[in-house]
């Protein structure tokens, strides 16, 4: 996919803006505090109508604003669509060529960024709800009714929670039937993924850090993935779980977890590791969405060249040059994009193209 | 827009209807307006007999004027098959596609603990009581596709083991998320066809 043209009003400290994007690398740089972030994060909303920085839309609009418009031109596939996104108190309405869209979850699943910035990598190494997010957002775009699996779970989850806080029992074990079902197609799908990942991910990590270690994710999920072992299991922790008032296992539990080939657990990396570790996995992601669906989502790399060694800067930006996604880099330094073929450089002062 | 306050409630009371909106009620209460005062009288006569005279039939719960509903009274339907059905408007659904000739058992709702319902409020003891004195061969298990529903078919089918020589649910051939209410009748009677034993996992 590539967004042609992109523009934005009352949206953080952008008043009004329109650019046109170059379909391969586009660079923003200028200094701290002048709006490349809040560039790239209408970007990251334009395709996943939520914010890599916060959970409260309403800081997206301008100070003072009653409302935040977002408006671009997306190729896809051949098709060429208008979008438009309104953000207001009352949250975000969506149109695909001027046609209101009423079920966000089909908008949702049409486009997708990868992102890398400071504070997403921030609450993804924080936040076991971080981390299965990006694996839901990612599992409901990649397979075709993940995301229907993952809601019919949440409103199973949603009656058992009330039930263990009612402290009714009659029914728990029909609830526990209905929730261990709803469960098993997200549990094989999480490790089918994982599976996948794997097969892409070692190499691209040591391709990129230049390091001999191979880098695995490891999906950890925290209940029997038997389903008849985990019944059984439920049935025991029948007691305990009223006492708690919620369910103690399932899905949304699950975890995730980046380790070294020597055993190395990524709670132990240096910040450095984790950085380079979560590049490898986001592209690692970007490389299966290119083998199993030929499609290239946009990639947002939000202050990200700094922070890298000279070595692994290097392995990078010639990792990039090869692939076919449309690219956004953010950065104090314009010289950080020069050597991609014909970039697109802005400068960004004070909510400004200059 | 003026309307005379008398105008006006009947539009609003209409309105209250369901599937009914401000402007389908506008046309309903014109139209009610245009009659002579014998049709108007018949109308509102209907409602309120409607009110006075149907109660819950004392086996099934269905819509009676009786004790008794129709078919619960009627010989010619077979007592030896029950059908299991949330409302008592779902009966008139099943009636309709034919596929159907036993008698049938309202719950009353389904089990949902986020709307406070649990199988203590629906008519699940009525309906073993009734297992032991008219003894069935077979027991359709026909709420809706919905989590509820389900939820209620497996448990409809756990504590009534036993009770019956054969527990089905009718399920299969139903769209997904479909409502009873809104399933069309050959669709309803392939699932009827379709009907498949009951394997609680
Ligand atoms: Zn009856």
């Amino acid at each position: 996919m590539v967004i042609r043209d992109f523009s934005v009003t009352n949206f953080r400290n952008y008043k009004q803006l329109h650019i046109e994007f170059s379909d391969k690398v586009n660079v923003f740089f200028g200094n701290n505090g002048q709006g490349k972030s809040n560039l790239v994060e209408g970007i990251y909303f334009l395709n996943h109508l939520n914010s890599f920085r916060t959970h409260r839309i309403k800081k997206l609009i301008e100070f003072g604003e009653p409302i935040s418009q977002i408006k671009a031109t997306i190729d896809k596939d051949g098709t060429s669509f208008a979008a438009r996104i309104e953000i207001s108190g009352r949250g975000r309405k969506v149109w695909l060529n001027d046609t209101p869209i009423r079920k966000l979850s089909e908008y949702i699943t049409s486009f997708y960024a990868i992102v890398f910035n400071p504070d997403s990598l921030h609450y993804y190494r924080h936040f076991t709800g971080e981390r299965r997010g990006f694996f839901n957002r990612f599992l409901s775009f990649f397979d075709g009714i993940y995301l229907h699996e993952i809601r019919e779970f949440r409103a199973v989850h949603a009656q058992k929670n009330r039930l263990l806080k009612s402290g009714e029992k009659s029914s728990i074990l029909d609830w526990n039937i209905l929730f261990v079902d709803r469960s098993c197609g997200i549990v094989t799908k999480r490790r089918e993924m994982v599976e996948r990942i794997n097969l892409i991910l070692p190499e691209l990590y040591a391709r990129i850090s230049g390091r001999e270690a191979k880098l695995l994710l490891e999906y950890r999920p925290s209940f029997p993935e038997d389903s008849d072992t985990w019944l059984k299991l439920l049935e025991k922790s029948v007691e305990q779980e009223f006492k708690a008032g919620h369910a103690q296992h399932g899905p949304h539990r699950d975890d995730f977890c980046l380790l070294l080939e020597d055993g190395k657990r990524d709670e132990f990396f240096s910040q450095g590791e984790y950085r380079i570790s979560l590049l490898a996995l986001k592209l690692a992601i970007n490389v299966l969405m290119a083998e199993r669906m030929q499609f290239h989502p946009v990639l947002i790399l939000d202050d990200l060249f700094s922070e890298l060694d000279a070595t692994v800067r290097a392995n990078l930006r010639q990792y990039l040059f090869q692939v076919p996604n449309q690219i956004f880099i953010t950065s104090t330094e314009p010289g950080d994009a020069h050597d991609f073929p014909d970039p697109r450089i802005m400068e960004i002062r004070a909510g400004q193209i200059t | 827009m003026n309307i005379p306050p008398s105008l006006e409630r009947l539009v609003q009371e209409l309105a209250r209807l369901p599937g009914i909106g401000q402007k389908t009620a506008q046309r309903l209460a014109f139209s009610i307006l245009r009659h002579d005062e014998a049709r108007a009288q018949a109308l509102s006569d209907a409602v309120l007999q409607v009110k006075e005279k149907i109660r819950f039939c004392e086996r099934c719960s269905g819509f009676a004027e009786e004790a008794l509903c129709q078919i619960c009274q009627d010989p010619r339907r077979d007592e030896r098959v029950i059908c299991v059905v949330e409302q008592p408007s779902d009966i008139y659904v099943i009636e309709r596609s034919g596929a159907f000739r036993g008698r049938y058992h309202v719950l009353m709702g389904v089990i949902s603990p986020l709307d406070g319902v649990g199988p203590e409020q629906l008519k699940i003891r009525e309906l073993a009581r009734r297992l032991e004195n008219e003894p069935a061969q077979e027991l359709i298990i026909a709420t809706n596709p919905s989590l509820q529903g389900e939820a209620t078919a497996l448990h409809l089918s756990r504590v009534l083991e036993g009770k019956a020589e054969k527990i089905t649910r009718l399920a299969r051939g139903m769209p997904v998320g479909a409502n009873l209410e809104f399933t069309d009748d050959v669709t309803l009677s392939q699932a009827f066809s379709g009907r498949q034993d009951f394997v609680s996992s």
